[in-house]
């Protein structure tokens, strides 16, 4: 008599497994960076420091929605540069926005299709949608895509190559040195 | 039964309601990014390096040769610079006597230079300007001195007092980045070079073969001119 299952019991079993990959199912919400994550800008000839180093195809950003309507920005994590080693002492400690960013994808979706310069933490560049919570949705391949859709099905509204590049020019002097910094690419949900 | 009905539709609806109540959703990705900003200074020569004055008529002589924009640099810099020119050696060097008249050693001072960029260093050479030997330059080790003739900058690192040149490209910048030399040799008859800081007959810097003589020896001479680029310092 101790060893039968309650009924009751099968119910919860039930309910509680029908809800639970449902819930799972909802979170696809994911981003994916190809390529490596390390860029390295190396300027060692005047060319290099007048027209700049560009890096094409830097990064592959693949956006994941399942269900969700999104936004996608760009930041630095930190408004200036670390300083790694200096081998000069004259000039400037040169600002992030010589680092430059381009975001294409085969419908060209990304709200801004030029090369835009990198911003602090506290002005991100929306990619896609905005800082407003009420965004309307854009099916693909409208300007700035943002309902729910994945890289796999359609490639050409969430799949985003960025290129990367750097120009320092002569005019002001930076110092001479190793500099570091994170560029922070963020996939959110527009509520 | 019920009762257990009752709590598992709970239990159930209220994970449900968890799914839908909780926090904005967001993921991230990172690029690291390395900038490696490398100090350059390049000093390119245009021109032939070699630069030849043949003394064959005697207007030649009196007159002497004048070879204008004998040499052209160009600079192409990241960093704030200077440059500064010397003769390799003291004296000119002999390589081949046509007589055994007069003094085979002849002060590098004989040879003059002009630039086409104002210097502001009190040792300059804006106009015709005899060029200082190894040991007048002041240079030591490859380091100027007050004594050395600056084409731009000088010692020192205030900018304002134009004590450096700025980065730039010869491109970009040619009235400061790119320079033209005009050379002169003015022998005169005799060939006593009457221009030169140094006369021949009274050089402070000999060489093995001077003989106090006050005019040159006929013969085939070479000296090397340098040109220093250096970051400001």
């Amino acid at each position: 008599m101790k060893d039968k299952i309650s009924p009751g019991l099968i119910l919860f079993m039930f309910l509680f497994l029908l809800f639970i990959p449902q819930g799972v199912k909802s979170q696809y919400f994911e981003f994916e960076l190809k390529t490596g994550n390390d860029l390295n800008f190396d300027f060692n000839t005047i060319d290099k420091y007048v027209n700049g180093i560009t890096i094409l195809n830097a990064c592959v950003l693949n956006v994941r929605s399942d269900s969700l309507q999104w936004d996608l920005y760009v930041s630095a994590t930190k408004s200036e540069w670390d300083v790694e080693e200096e081998y000069s002492n004259i000039g400037e400690t040169p600002p992030i926005d010589i680092v430059f960013l381009k975001f294409r994808n085969a419908s060209r979706t990304p709200l801004i299709d030029d090369f835009f310069p990198l911003p602090d933490p506290s002005n991100p560049v929306y990619l896609i949608g905005s800082e407003n919570s009420s965004d309307s949705a854009i099916d693909c391949p409208g300007d700035g895509t943002n309902k729910p859709g994945n890289y796999l099905d359609d490639p050409s509204c969430y799949k985003f190559n960025v290129d990367v590049k750097i120009v320092p020019g002569l005019d002001p002097v930076y110092k001479s040195g190793k500099y570091t910094l994170t560029i922070e690419y963020v996939l959110m949900e527009n509520l | 039964m019920k009762r257990i009905l009752f709590l598992s539709i709970a239990v159930a609806l209220l994970f449900g309601a968890q799914q839908t109540t909780k926090a904005q959703l967001s993921d991230e990705e990172y690029n690291y990014v390395t900038m490696d900003l490398r100090g350059i200074l390049n000093l390119t020569m245009t021109t032939n390096p070699q630069v030849d004055f043949t003394f064959k008529t005697i207007q030649e002589y009196q007159h002497g040769i004048t070879r204008f924009n004998a040499t052209q640099l160009e600079v192409d810099a990241t960093l704030a610079w200077d440059l500064f020119v010397y003769a390799s050696t003291d004296n000119w060097i002999q390589v081949e006597a046509y007589s055994t008249n007069g003094n085979p050693c002849l002060p590098a001072e004989i040879l003059e230079l002009q630039s086409s960029v104002q210097s502001y260093a009190p040792e300059n050479i804006n106009s015709f300007t005899s060029l200082k030997g190894a040991t007048n330059s002041g240079v030591a080790a490859g380091v100027p001195s007050t004594d050395t003739q600056f084409l731009a900058g000088a010692v020192g690192t205030d900018a304002a007092a134009n004590e450096s040149f700025p980065p730039g490209t010869a491109a970009g910048n040619p009235d400061t980045h790119k320079f033209r030399i005009d050379m002169r040799l003015v022998p005169g008859i005799p060939a006593e070079f009457g221009n030169s800081t140094i006369a021949l007959d009274s050089n402070p810097n000999p060489d093995a073969n001077d003989n106090g003589e006050a005019y040159a020896q006929a013969g085939y001479y070479y000296i090397e001119v340098v040109y220093s680029l250096v970051e400001d310092l």
